[in-house]
């Protein structure tokens, strides 16, 4: 099932304000649940709660933590087995990213919800520089996977979304890979400029406890992309109708599916 | 739509002419029906030829030629018997053989190809063709041959003709090694099928594989099976160096 994708702008001058404004805006269209909201050494840290399903690692906390000066600073984000907001204490810590924006330059804000339940993620971009922040999950996963012990929610590393970690998983704090194959094949021109798209992708890591453990659905494809970047919707050869965003071109060519 | 497998050995100590007779024999077997053969200058030629479909380019002509060293293999769109010549080769690929060893035929007989894996010591090489099932929309047989001769031992390449590259890489993933998954009661993995591609611009994806497959091959040997489910989802590894490729068997 494809994504909906909602777009957000702020001009240059933006603020810390504002970028906690529309965190919040991306996180109520995920239906993401604030869990804790509090101020540390200068830092504004938002905790958001997701429940994929009921299962004892089916819920991910996802926090975010912003300098007060963006500009030169770092923004970091990690996600954690449990939290309590009472203690804004967590287990099992998994950093994510770390993020440097550029208030003086636009800021866009790109939502990314899976109508098939395979992550709910924002990508930030500020001068070229882009950052993800949110959680992944396969379409099928592992049947030897067990997510009663295991976490089986993931959340990117890298802005193009091709490594991965999660809290709590079978692999520890290690990252996870998404399959990569055709980086570097150009796009065939001799069909009015349409893009051929393999799909599907799927999730693992190089370890004889691990493995392949889960496959994306066909909604992540894998294109030719040479001459594309990161924004731009192709359509695909086979059906000249489903739209594809470009997530990534390089270290692994990644472009999702579209409603 | 898996591959019909089989193995022929031809036992130490033959001749270049059994060596030949007895490819010809696998070749008739998978298939092929022999359109020429004769001696020139020391080497003993066979000349297969295979009907994938009735378009312009869709026979595939497989040339075999064993001299007094060597195994060379490639494909032609046309083969005249009379003159003993053909249009659109393919590059070919070849081995050195030695009567040292055996040799062991592994005849692999699908809707994606009609392959030999010759083995003989410590060499390799693959006769015959193997074409996608899936074949890009804009890409018309008419006007291209889509079967291709594999390349070298390591199965990540293969020849094209005039056509529309003339050599195309297979898909890799880059899980290729992984052997035995430990969650899984020690099986081994299949991790998507192959397509074919060209790096070339303005080509891209020519074709998908249905049969062909990349897998964790750590451990294993060529000719191996791969149990993915006993019985009724099986491969037979045809390369575990250069490209990770098992052919489906089951």
């Amino acid at each position: 099932m494809p994504f909906t994708l909602t777009k957000m702008s702020r001009a240059p001058g933006w603020t810390r304000t504002d970028l906690l404004a529309d965190i919040a805006t991306m996180a109520a269209g995920f239906g993401w649940t604030l869990h804790d909201s509090y101020n540390s050494v200068g830092n504004e840290i938002r905790v958001y709660r997701y429940a994929v399903n009921g299962t004892a690692k089916g819920t991910t906390y996802m926090l975010i933590s912003i300098p007060s000066v963006i500009a030169g600073g770092t923004i970091t984000t990690a996600v954690y087995d449990t939290w309590n907001a009472g203690t804004h204490v967590g287990t099992t810590q998994v950093s994510t990213m770390g993020m440097s924006l550029t208030p003086s330059s636009q800021l866009n804000i790109f939502g990314f919800n899976s109508t098939g339940g395979e992550g709910q993620f924002i990508i930030l971009e500020s001068e070229h520089s882009r950052y993800s922040y949110g959680w992944i999950r396969p379409q099928t996963k592992h049947p030897a996977y067990d997510e009663a012990t295991y976490r089986f929610i993931f959340s990117p590393s890298t802005a193009t979304l091709n490594t991965l970690v999660a809290s709590a998983s079978l692999e520890g704090s290690n990252a996870y890979s998404i399959s990569a194959t055709v980086t570097s094949v150009s796009g065939a021109t001799y069909d009015g400029g349409y893009r051929q798209v393999t799909g599907c992708k799927w999730l693992y890591r190089n370890s004889s406890t691990c493995g392949v453990i889960g496959w994306f659905s066909d909604d992540w494809a894998e294109i030719t992309s040479s001459g594309l970047q990161f924004g731009d919707i192709v359509r695909d050869e086979a059906t000249k109708v489903n739209r594809y965003f470009v997530v990534s071109v390089s270290g692994g060519s990644l472009a999702l599916r579209l409603v | 739509m898996a591959f019909t497998y089989s193995t022929a050995t031809t036992a130490s100590g033959f001749t270049q002419a059994t060596l030949g007779a007895d490819i010809n024999t696998a070749m008739l077997a998978i298939g092929y029906t022999l359109h020429d053969s004769y001696s020139s200058g020391g080497s003993d030629y066979y000349v297969h030829k295979y009907i994938i479909n009735g378009l312009t380019k869709g026979t595939v002509y497989t040339v075999t030629q064993i001299s007094a060293t060597t195994v060379f293999s490639s494909l032609y769109d046309t083969w005249n018997a009379g003159t003993h010549t053909g249009t659109g080769a393919s590059t070919g690929a070849s081995v050195t053989w030695s009567n040292v060893s055996s040799v062991v035929l592994h005849k692999f007989n699908g809707a994606e190809g009609k392959l030999i894996m010759l083995i003989n010591g410590a060499n390799k090489l693959f006769l015959g063709y193997v074409r996608p099932s899936s074949l890009y929309s804009q890409i018309s047989e008419n006007t291209y041959r889509m079967a291709v001769q594999i390349a070298s031992a390591g199965f990540t390449s293969a020849y094209g003709s005039t056509s529309v590259a003339s050599s195309f890489a297979f898909s890799t993933s880059g899980v290729v090694s992984l052997g035995q998954l430990a969650i899984d009661s020690n099986k081994y993995q299949v991790y998507s099928r192959k397509f074919m591609y060209s790096t070339t611009s303005g080509i891209g994806i020519v074709g998908f594989f249905a049969d062909i497959v990349d897998v964790g091959a750590s451990g294993l040997t060529v000719g191996d099976v791969l149990q993915v489910s006993a019985g009724t989802e099986e491969y037979i590894l045809v390369a575990n160096s250069g490209g990770f490729v098992a052919l489906r068997s089951l």
